[in-house]
């Protein structure tokens, strides 16, 4: 802390997928940090703000790599937020894969090369995957075996290992790994934002795995503490309290159908192979096993720590 | 005791009278029929006498009425009721248990006999014995006594004739003795009567009180009727009319034994018998006559008390009943849950059903339970019957006996807590998945953790197999113990296998289960958990949790401990259900 804020000439920070989800709640908070000099955006969007200095880099593109290098190289920056993460419903499968995972390997090596001292990406807890011998609470270090079903998760877990290996490469890089649990907040789009937005959510009869929520300001706030934090390493960021899925169901606004496994898992894969309304299949495991991350290390080490419940986040979904 | 001791001297007296007299005027013969005939108009008697109870003034009044009525048509009846109160002055007793003897006998050629034997002396006393009866209860009596006297009168020459054939000059002395020792008993009947009325708490009004007295004089000297009644009216209360017939047969046997024993010594001995017999429930009956309108309403009012509570209770165990299936198949919705599951609202809402099964259904006792320490401590346990049911209950007992403790937590084994439905609803009711994280982390929380090593292995182990122990799985939780430095207290809980009998287990493949239980719905087998010593990991280092041999030795010293109490326990328990 004391040592960030010596160097505080003016705090110059690149950030990627500034349009996104996360992007969007972060941005307000650094224009409105007084030791925020500048922000690089690097995206294909150029967003409002005055302390903004947008570059144009569409990381699905193979130069990617070379126009971060030459935008770093340009503007030395101090911090950088690598948040172009798709969280919205993925239509094009490889497009998100070559944005998520291409798109990071191009940013690591220009990270890397840049020698830029801290790096900040964000994740989710749904990495750990829904599994039946996890214990009650997950810490960061339990292995992220994912989900095999989905690509959204699976892309996401490459994601992370580059990042580690990145970490091990690079210790001059201080890396923050901020893994988010279920977002929700008015402005929120991802895939438990759209399970809890209809009006009748189908279960998995005799299950009601235990789920967490976080409010979107957390998410925010949390981003923002990464900024100055002296901390390194994965960090679980959760809601206080946790919800069954049913409550959270109840929460939003919407009512839980519990609906016979089998029949459930046939049902859906059938609409989903016809194209039809449905959620991923993927999320039938987040509702068969509990999947509750601890919060504790972020409180310790990054000082975060979660102003709303799980069940006041939910229900900011439904007043919205 | 009051009651009976109440109810022996002036009933004795009576009784013994009566026998001797009976059996002086009547016959052998006739006397059993007597008896036989009794119990019907005691009957009558017995209504009638509460009311006298209840009302005391006109309470004389009415049951002669009944008498007269029923002796209006039938002749030999009608007599007796006014000869009782006349006699009572004379040497009434023996006549009356006479009169009572044809009463009861409806038939006539009975009654011929009978009323012969009791009434002729009554004759003449009967107006002066209503008037000192009217005088000493302050009762209107008169008017049922006239109808009464004409119909008596006319008999009455009958009946003296038969009564002087019967009675005899000893007869006559003890008369005139008896009238006087009733008054003594009569006064030491009041003072009985005054202690059972503190003993009861509640006042009886004193006119009542001395009516008693009184009216068994009267009654009692003059008329077993009156006797009679009150004590069959222990039959309006409870007894049997089989015990009825039988207390007549006894005094019948009495009056047998009467009859042919000398008089006086007979009597005594009689009547102690008699009175043990009848006398308790006499008594009871008068009182609970007198009381019957107090007794209705504060009856009434505890009863809708009760009623109120039972309902709430019923109308919460039905919420308890049906939040746990919701939460069962997946629609609880619960928002105050903790990080491992607990649902605390569901738990408050079940408490109903689990007092209910806690006290009254399986009646859980328990034993040692000063012997949990406080702060982290593992609970091992034995893990029986068909249904994991013994976790919640071991923790239920925990938080009864040892409030002063943290909450406990039980470990639950996959098949259990993955089992759909099932193991949703332990979740909720404070299941936590069995895994060394899990447990390190309870116990890190200072809470008392319980652990059942048997796993799944206890849970399948067929009926006949109860109560022994399966392997106690790779010894985790003295690892745990090593590591934590968490003293292990052996649990013995005997009551599970009966309570969930494992009769067969079904494929359940289907269902993701390794098999379904075949059992009834839970019995209510008597429960009791034993709290054995705990067992100090002493100076054993962390690092012995590595040794597997140490851990070997550690798992197998409190396999026994448990087998031993549970062995205790068994030999111990004398039934299964009942207790």
């Amino acid at each position: 802390m004391e040592a960030t804020q010596a160097s505080k000439g003016g705090l110059r920070v690149a950030v990627t997928g500034a349009a996104g989800d996360l992007g969007r709640l972060l941005l307000p908070l650094l224009e409105r940090d007084p030791d925020v000099e500048s922000i690089l955006v690097l995206d294909v969007a150029k967003p409002a703000g005055d302390k903004v200095d947008f570059h144009r880099v569409d990381l699905t593109r193979h130069d990617a790599e070379s126009e971060v290098s030459d935008a770093l190289a340009e503007l030395p920056v101090d911090v950088f937020y690598h948040l172009a993460f798709l969280h919205g419903p993925v239509r094009d499968g490889s497009l998100a894969h070559e944005l998520e995972v291409i798109g990071t390997m191009s940013v690591l090596s220009a990270v890397g090369r840049a020698r830029v001292p801290r790096l900040i990406v964000p994740s989710l807890t749904a990495l750990y995957g829904a599994r039946g011998q996890h214990p009650a609470l997950l810490d960061e270090d339990t292995s992220l075996s994912g989900c095999p079903g989905s690509r959204y998760v699976t892309d996401k877990v490459e994601v992370e290992k580059q990042v580690r290996s990145f970490r091990d490469r690079h210790p001059e890089t201080r890396v923050i790994v901020l893994r988010f649990a279920p977002l929700f907040g008015p402005h929120m789009d991802n895939p438990a934002t759209r399970m809890v937005a209809r009006r009748v959510v189908p279960t998995l009869l005799g299950f009601d795995p235990l789920w967490q929520a976080l409010h979107e300001e957390d998410a925010a706030r949390a981003l923002y503490q990464a900024l100055s934090a002296n901390a390194e390493g994965e960090f679980n960021i959760v809601g206080r309290g946790v919800l069954p899925l049913s409550g959270l169901i109840r929460q939003a606004g919407a009512q839980p159908l519990p609906l016979p496994g089998p029949l459930y898992r046939t049902a859906l894969k059938t609409m989903t192979s016809l194209g039809g309304p449905g959620f991923p299949t993927a999320l039938l495991d987040y509702m068969h096993y509990g999947w509750v991350a601890n919060g504790e290390r972020a409180e310790e080490e990054l000082g975060f720590i979660p102003m709303f419940h799980a069940r006041d986040a939910v229900a900011a979904m439904r007043r919205s | 005791m009051a009651k009976g001791v109440l109810g022996n001297d002036p009933f004795q007296r009576g009784a013994a009278q009566r026998p001797s007299e009976g059996k002086t005027a009547g016959t052998a013969a006739p006397e059993p029929k007597k008896a036989q005939a009794t119990p019907p108009p005691t009957k009558a008697a017995g209504k009638s006498a509460p009311a006298k109870a209840a009302k005391k003034a006109p309470a004389p009044a009415p049951k002669e009425k009944p008498a007269a009525r029923a002796a209006e048509p039938k002749p030999s009846a009608a007599p007796k009721p006014a000869p009782k109160p006349a006699a009572e002055k004379v040497a009434a007793p023996k006549p009356t248990s006479g009169a009572q003897g044809k009463k009861a006998s409806a038939p006539k050629g009975k009654a011929s006999k009978t009323p012969a034997t009791p009434p002729s002396p009554e004759a003449r006393g009967r107006p002066e014995a209503f008037s000192a009866t009217g005088t000493t209860a302050g009762t209107p009596v008169e008017p049922p006594v006239t109808p009464v006297p004409v119909q008596a009168e006319a008999r009455a020459p009958v009946e003296e004739q038969r009564e002087r054939k019967a009675a005899s000059g000893s007869e006559s002395a003890r008369a005139d003795a008896k009238p006087q020792e009733r008054t003594a008993e009569t006064l030491s009947a009041v003072e009985a009567l005054r202690e059972l009325e503190e003993a009861i708490g509640e006042p009886l009004p004193t006119g009542p009180v001395a009516m008693p007295g009184f009216e068994d004089m009267v009654e009692m000297t003059v008329t077993e009727t009156v006797t009679v009644e009150v004590l069959d009216a222990s039959q309006d209360e409870y007894a049997p009319d089989s015990e009825a017939e039988a207390a007549e047969e006894a005094r019948i046997e009495v009056q047998v034994e009467a009859a042919l024993a000398p008089v006086q010594p007979a009597v005594s001995s009689t009547a102690d018998a008699f009175f043990t017999a009848e006398s308790p429930g006499a008594e009871p009956h008068r009182m609970g006559d007198r009381f019957a309108g107090l007794l209705s309403l504060a009856k009434e009012a505890a009863f809708q008390a009760l009623a109120s509570e039972r309902f709430s209770k019923t109308v919460g165990s039905a919420q308890g009943l049906l939040s746990a299936a919701l939460t069962g198949i997946g629609v609880g919705g619960g928002t105050t849950i903790d990080e491992y599951g607990k649902d605390a609202a569901l738990g408050g809402v079940m408490q109903p059903v689990l007092d209910f099964l806690y006290e009254r259904y399986w009646r859980v006792s328990v034993q040692g339970a000063s012997h949990v320490p406080a702060g982290p401590v593992l609970l091992v346990a034995n893990h029986s019957g068909a249904l994991p049911i013994d976790g919640p209950v071991l923790q239920q007992a925990l938080s009864r006996e040892r409030p002063d403790l943290q909450e406990a937590r039980w470990l639950a084994e996959d098949q259990v807590f993955h089992a759909p439905m099932l193991g949703t609803l332990m979740n909720r009711m404070g299941a936590v998945r069995a895994c060394p994280e899990n447990a390190l982390r309870l116990l890190d929380e200072l809470r008392p953790v319980i652990v059942f090593p048997e796993g799944i292995q206890g849970l399948s182990k067929p009926f006949a197999q109860r109560y022994q122990l399966k392997r106690f799985g790779r010894g985790g939780f003295v690892k745990l113990a090593l590591r934590t430095g968490a003293p292990i207290v052996p649990v013995a809980i005997v009551g599970a296998e009966e309570t969930v009998p494992l009769f067969a287990k079904l494929p359940a493949g289907f269902l993701g289960l390794p098999y379904l239980p075949l059992t009834p719905p839970p019995l209510p087998a008597r429960w009791t958990i034993r709290f054995g010593d705990p067992i100090g990991m002493g100076d054993l280092p962390p690092e012995a949790a590595e040794d597997m041999s140490q851990v070997q030795r550690l798992t197998e010293r409190t396999r026994e401990s448990i087998q031993g109490m549970l062995q205790a326990l068994l030999k111990e328990r004398r039934s299964v259900f009942a207790g």
